[in-house]
């Protein structure tokens, strides 16, 4: 009896055609979305990653300038007047030396376009920049030069911009400003010569002025980049100031000044603590509030600013691609802004269509000026 | 002898088996794809915040200039329905400090926004035990979060305290 071999043979019917095409369209429908949604989620994480870069550079921008708004000050001499910077500075309005200095390029009485922009006194600082031993001298009742602690230290101030003749100044102690003439080695020699009632203990820290503009630049030079920008000029003696692009995609800056004794027909032109009624309405309002384009053309005296408001605005730098395949952003700002006095709208460069599609964030603060003087 | 060659299993999926994958990862990319507007309604919600916190640090910088005035801030309370201010009389400052705020507070739009200022040493200020003739201000600004995507509107609290001492 030969062995009969029965093989039998499972389940070898292969697809049908039919179930191919079944399986070849549900597969198509799978990685076609899995495909639009990736591209979504890779565009909403850039769109994402602009609004928290947005927020963040109005943020720094704001904590910047009111940090140097509260500092700045530190009585300039009316005579000689030469600002911190020398004759060309941007902290002179009308040509007399100023702590603050408002500047528009619009006339006070035009509509105001583009930003504004502000120029302030502010010190700069070290550990090692202090007296060494009392001023004046024991014995005598003026000076017209300092001794610092080290060589050292003068050579580090005249790295940082301090340069003999006119438009550098120090502080001693925040209290006294005075122009630098010359100075070589541990010794600063002044410009004018100084009688005191007071002595200044040894020690007493001393300060390097420098000439802080805020603006905002608009052209990738100003920027590094296809900007806007908030641009900072450090102008600290007769060294060329230096411009530097600090916070990325600021494009509006608008400042309103309140001042306290700046208009004569006010209580006599005499500080109260009441912040001069401008529109004469007896209430402190926002219309008394000066715009820097009012302030920097009216012959105010900026030493009488006691609040400035600042408003900000920043936008992102790069513009959405829009959700999805094929789909344009949509409106992200959705009318031009009013900032202060300032109209988007109304600049000759504005464009609706490309104006509306950048993510817009805008911050308003009241800034105390705590240290104001001339 | 009978042997029984069976072939390997080559039953593979069937269509059902595959189409409830397929609901499957569709339910777990549309997960991914609700994170993303969640991400983007959080961005908006930290916008709101910071430009609550200048809101607020605005109240404090005005009442720093009028410090000596501070107590007449006592119990400032400002929403598109309220305006309690002190008078002009009172304070003129602290008045129009406190009309000034409300209108900056209402241009932010954010829905039921309240901006309050309480002094927990309020008039007339009493002297602690150094003497000293100072204030504990409070600043608070409170709002809603628009609802989004099925999660409940919060309110949102900033909160800002400082002591006020005038000179």
């Amino acid at each position: 009896m030969g062995d009969i071999k029965h093989v039998q043979v499972l389940c070898e019917r292969g697809f049908t055609l039919i179930e191919i095409m079944i399986s070849l369209v549900i597969t198509t429908v799978i990685v076609g979305a899995g495909y639009t949604v990736l591209t979504m989620t890779h565009k909403a994480t850039i769109a994402n990653e602009q609004t928290v870069g947005t927020q963040q550079n109005a943020r720094t921008a704001m904590e910047l300038i009111a940090r140097d708004i509260k500092l700045s000050g530190f009585r300039m001499l009316t005579s000689p007047s030469v600002p911190v910077g020398g004759a060309g500075s941007d902290c002179a309005p009308g040509g007399v030396a100023a702590a603050i200095s408002p500047t528009d390029a619009d006339a006070a009485t035009s509509n105001d376009k583009g930003p504004d922009s502000l120029a302030l006194v502010v010190p700069k600082s070290d550990p090692t920049w202090t007296l060494n031993g009392v001023v004046p001298s024991a014995g005598s009742s003026s000076f017209s030069t300092i001794a610092l602690s080290s060589a050292a230290a003068v050579t580090s101030m005249q790295t940082e911009g301090m340069k003999d003749g006119a438009g550098a100044y120090v502080t001693i102690g925040g209290v006294l400003t005075l122009p630098v003439a010359s100075s070589i080695g541990a010794t600063i020699t002044f410009g004018t010569t100084t009688s005191l009632p007071v002595t200044f203990p040894d020690k007493t820290p001393v300060q390097l002025l420098q000439c802080v503009k805020y603006s905002v630049g608009t052209t990738a030079a100003e920027c590094g980049n296809a900007g806007p920008c908030l641009l900072r000029k450090v102008d600290s003696g007769t060294d060329p100031a230096v411009t530097t692009n600090i916070v990325d995609g600021v494009e509006d800056l608008q400042f309103a000044y309140a001042c306290d004794g700046c208009n004569a027909l006010i209580n006599s032109g005499l500080p109260n603590r009441v912040i001069d009624d401008f529109n004469g309405n007896n209430t402190f309002d926002q219309a008394d509030f000066q715009t820097d384009r009012v302030w920097a053309f009216g012959t105010f005296d900026p030493a009488t600013i006691r609040m400035v408001q600042v408003n900000i605005v920043a936008r992102q730098g790069k513009q959405d691609q829009g959700l999805g395949e094929g789909k344009a952003s949509g409106t992200l700002t959705a009318a031009p802004l009013q900032v202060s006095d300032h109209l988007h709208s109304a600049d000759t460069a504005y464009n609706p269509s490309t104006y509306k599609a950048f993510r817009r964030r805008l911050l308003t603060r009241t800034v105390d000026t705590r240290n104001m003087d001339q | 002898m009978t042997s029984r060659v069976s072939g390997p299993n080559q039953g593979g999926f069937t269509l059902i088996e595959s189409m409830i994958a397929a609901v499957i990862l569709t339910v777990g990319l549309l997960a991914l794809t609700g994170m993303q507007s969640f991400s983007l309604s959080k961005n908006v919600d930290a916008s709101n915040q910071t430009r609550v916190t200048n809101l607020a640090a605005d109240m404090l910088e005005r009442i720093q200039f009028n410090r000596r005035g501070a107590a007449s801030y006592h119990n400032i309370s400002v929403s598109s329905s309220t305006t309690t201010c002190p008078t002009a009389t009172v304070n003129i400052m602290a008045n129009g400090d406190c009309t000034q705020w409300r209108a900056l507070l209402l241009a932010s739009n954010l829905q039921s926004i309240v901006g309050t200022v309480t002094l927990s040493n309020p008039i007339p200020p009493a002297l602690d035990a150094l003497g000293l003739n100072r204030n504990t201000v409070t600043v608070q600004v409170t709002w809603n979060e628009t609802a989004n995507g099925g999660v409940l509107a919060a309110t949102k609290t900033v909160r800002l305290v400082t002591v006020i001492a005038p000179e």
